[in-house]
């Protein structure tokens, strides 16, 4: 696998188990919606020998949450289903759906700067974590302390990827203070 | 069986008086709680209340629809770091 995250493929999901005998799959996707998994094109898995084998999918079946029930074209017996069993989907990023408005892939907003209400840079973004209630920004400052932000509108108010910038209006008591741990 | 609706929602005394004291000033302060068994009322919402998850505080901006909720739903205890999320196609969203 490409360790350069800025460039490699990413996972869109794992196939868990075989389901049925006539070749279907069961998959966990990274998608909350796991239907989206459907508008993607050229999903490939990486064998354990080495190389790419690209699936293409005939049909799907919701499955409750993040699951679905696949069959991909070609894979027509337990026996085909059971080669992948285990094996993590893949996409290059060119090939990913655009996000909707508000919505980010976390590998776009990791690394991107966080600037304060006076224009004064508070950290960079490090990560991003799916939480109830709200999804939040992990954030380090210069002086390496992190802390998190809530990705709420009063709070997050403009992610430019272009220029690399988040705009944030954080109230007091969120950016941990030098002597805090 | 459920909590005796005479004695209302169960909220952390400390807590409940800092926000009113927040409520009163009109300050939007960061308040760090150890009580993930408090209820959320409506005096909270527009808060954001550090909330402990054992290990560090989990910033939760108190939003409408968190209201009857406990504090501690919005702050996760365990967090499964075996993949690299930067390498997922999974999304976030402002809300």
């Amino acid at each position: 696998m490409n360790e350069n995250f800025e460039e490699g493929p990413l996972k869109v999901g794992k196939i868990l188990k075989t389901f049925g005998l006539k070749g279907e799959v069961k998959v966990l996707t990274e998608f909350d919606v796991p239907d989206e998994l459907l508008e993607i094109q050229h999903i490939f898995v990486e064998l354990p020998r080495g190389g790419k084998k690209y699936l293409e999918i005939e049909r799907t079946r919701s499955c409750g949450g993040r699951t679905l029930i696949v069959k991909f074209r070609g894979i027509d017996s337990i026996e085909m289903a059971e080669a992948l069993r285990g094996l993590e989907l893949f996409v290059k990023r060119e090939d990913l759906k655009e996000p909707a408005e508000g919505e980010y892939y976390i590998f776009q907003l990791v690394g991107l700067k966080v600037i304060g209400r006076e224009g004064r840079e508070i950290g960079v973004v490090i990560n991003a974590i799916k939480n109830p209630g709200h999804d939040l920004l992990e954030v380090e400052t210069r002086e390496s302390r992190v802390f998190m932000v809530p990705m709420v509108k009063e709070m997050v108010k403009k992610v430019d990827l272009e220029r690399k910038i988040i705009e944030v209006e954080l109230p007091p008591g969120l950016v941990p203070e030098k002597n805090e741990t | 069986m459920g909590r005796s609706l005479k004695k209302g929602p169960y909220v952390d005394a400390k807590l409940l008086a800092r926000v009113r004291e927040l409520n009163k000033t009109g300050e939007k302060r960061v308040i760090k709680t150890w009580s993930r068994r408090s209820t959320i009322t409506p005096e909270f919402v527009g808060h954001t209340i550090a909330v402990h998850n054992g290990h560090k505080f989990i910033p939760v901006y108190i939003t409408q629809d968190m209201v009857g909720h406990k504090l501690g739903e919005f702050s996760i205890t365990r967090t499964y770091r075996g993949h690299k999320e930067v390498r997922k196609a999974a999304k976030v969203r402002v809300k």
